[in-house]
């Protein structure tokens, strides 16, 4: 049942013009965002003010490792594995289109693979492995008090779920985006190898001249700026996730499609930075 | 030692769920906080320890102004006070053990001590060693109610703050937990709110009872006084219990009865009174 109250309002909200009933609607879920926005640059100040401080809580970093970097191995092999077979053919291809010879693709396929698909891959990967798995965690610790018991004992919530989270997320990205690069380098060696005919010293030899140690710092750079703010995004929805089942369902959608975009930004952002240094 | 709102109001959006409430509990009391659902009463109890910022007014516990402190300040106020949560809060990655020392590690105790500690207060909740290694996930719904009162009863705080021990358990376990409650509070000299929708158990076992409605205090009193009040709201809750049958049934905690003696002794160097006496008074 409905009080005349509401009637009311519902009936003021119903006169109101329609510009003002979509900025009502809209405002809400803005405020929302604001508010999350917020958060996480709450959580990230709180986080590198906590980086120099000891103790560091290394059961649960080493667990958290465990858990991205090692549980995400498989599913990083498969796809990038299968994005290293394609990049091979697709290079070749466009090469012998406008250039009429296939000998760059070493030096060519390199490039690509260490400055964009060997880092973007993982990092997407993980926010949908990695990512929704801390949302629904915090936030199911959110919304049934066990951070609201965390803080009574006298423990920070940021320092025990936050901290762990994001120092392990950084190691295991920048590790896995090695790891990445290398699977798909050796799959698009081998279509190299085996469809083009060249010879593995012959290809390793042209990548050389194409890629440097800045290169490697740069790739190593990105995955860890990915796996820095993965985890960060995902606790900050988390933290201010809604009660029930649907507010942790809406909360982890958000938070995979904020740190989705998030990457994808700063990867445009990133590369035009590393373009003015280098 | 008491827990005292002065003038606390707070609204959430459009929503004033609290109003002007001012209250104090007294030393070593149990304050029973009744009340419809969705009145405010988890939001009065998070108010307390400052887990909640009110909008205006001022809340201390002890010496404390909890609503001055900042997020470091609140640390050692928050060690002198337990809450068991209104879903329990456990720790769900952590097994049962784990759980119950977590709040015991940082008081220094070495794992021998922690251990026995740890199966004290299991024991005092009336379970036994065997869940210690089980997951909460692993456990009823009332073993993990009493698990969540083991921990929070564990540090020995000086306030313990209850938020529906009892809700949604069966009767059985509702009285042993009801039970629990009072024989910790009396014998450990704490002072404790409970919060609750239930008049019954709050008559037999709360020193004062407090009845919240529209943000603010509808009825104030001993449980004597409750049962005379006229206030409206009173009588209907009041009307829920009194054609309950059985009016002889003694609701005397079994921990009271194994320690009838210490209580009776606690009652009367802090209350000046004999508890037998009291449960004849009300009856
Ligand atoms: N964090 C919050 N944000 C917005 N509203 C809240 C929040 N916490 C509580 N409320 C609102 O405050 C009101 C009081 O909530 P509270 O949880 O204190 O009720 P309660 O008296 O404990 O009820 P119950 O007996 O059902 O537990 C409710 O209307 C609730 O929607
Ligand atoms: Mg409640």
């Amino acid at each position: 049942m409905k009080t005349v109250a509401e009637y009311e309002k519902e009936l003021r909200s119903l006169a109101m013009p329609l510009w003002g009933r979509v900025l009502h609607h809209l405002g809400k879920p803005v405020a929302e965002h604001g508010a999350t926005v917020r958060e996480f640059w709450h959580l990230l100040r709180a986080v590198l003010i906590r980086l120099p401080r000891r103790p560091w809580r290394r059961h649960e970093i080493a667990i958290s490792v465990v858990h991205i970097g090692i549980g995400s191995m498989p599913i990083i092999t498969i796809a990038t594995a299968f994005a290293g077979l394609v990049v091979t053919n697709e290079i070749a291809w466009h090469m012998r289109e406008a250039l009429g010879t296939i000998s760059m693709i070493p030096g060519f396929t390199a490039q690509f693979i260490l400055r964009e698909l060997g880092i973007a891959i993982p990092a997407l990967l993980l926010t949908a492995k990695v990512g929704a798995s801390i949302t629904a965690e915090v936030g199911t610790m959110k919304v049934t008090e066990q951070i609201d018991a965390l803080r009574l004992l006298g423990i920070d919530p940021v320092d025990y779920l936050v901290f762990p989270r994001f120092v392990a997320s950084v190691f295991a990205t920048a590790c896995l985006t090695l790891f990445a690069v290398a699977v798909t380098m050796g799959c698009a060696i081998s279509v190299a190898i085996v469809r083009y005919n060249f010879s593995i010293l012959e290809y390793l030899n042209a990548v050389r001249h194409f890629i440097g140690l800045a290169d490697i710092v740069c790739a190593l750079v990105k995955g860890m700026v990915f796996g820095g703010i993965i985890p960060i995004i995902s606790c900050a929805y988390g933290f201010r996730c809604k009660p029930g089942a649907e507010g942790v369902g809406t909360a982890t959608t958000n938070a995979v499609v904020a740190s989705t975009i998030a990457i994808i930004l700063l990867d445009f952002v990133l590369t035009y930075l590393f373009s003015l240094v280098l | 030692m008491s827990i005292r709102f002065e003038n606390v109001t707070k609204s959430f959006l459009d929503r004033k769920v609290l109003s002007d409430l001012s209250f104090s509990t007294r030393d070593g009391e149990i304050l029973y906080i009744i009340g419809k659902s969705g009145v405010g009463k988890s939001v009065t109890l998070k108010h307390a320890v400052g887990l909640i910022k009110p909008d205006s007014g001022r809340i201390f516990v002890g010496s404390h102004e909890v609503t001055s402190l900042n997020r470091e300040e609140l640390m050692p106020v928050r060690r002198l006070c337990g809450m068991i949560f209104q879903q329990t809060a456990l720790f769900d990655s952590m097994n049962i053990f784990d759980n119950i020392a977590y709040g015991l590690r940082s008081t220094g105790l070495d794992s021998d001590a922690l251990a026995a500690r740890v199966s004290e207060v299991l024991s005092l909740v009336q379970l036994d060693s065997g869940v210690l290694d089980k997951l909460p996930c692993d456990l009823s719904f009332g073993m993990q109610k009493r698990v969540s009162l083991a921990r929070t009863i564990a540090p020995s705080p000086a306030y313990l703050l209850f938020d529906e021990p009892t809700t949604g358990l069966d009767p059985i376990i509702t009285n042993a937990i009801g039970s629990l409650i009072t024989g910790l509070s009396r014998q450990l000299g704490t002072t404790s709110i409970v919060v609750s929708h239930d008049m019954e158990s709050a008559l037999s076992t709360a020193d004062r009872i407090m009845l919240l409605d529209n943000g603010g205090i509808a009825a104030l009193g001993t449980p004597g006084e409750i049962r005379q009040s006229t206030n409206p709201l009173v009588m209907e809750f009041l009307a829920e219990i009194n054609d309950t049958p059985e009016a002889g049934t003694s609701r005397t905690p079994c921990i009271w009865r194994q320690d009838e003696q210490s209580y009776r002794e606690y009652r009367r160097a802090i209350h000046h009174d004999d508890p037998l006496d009291i449960e004849e008074v009300d009856k």
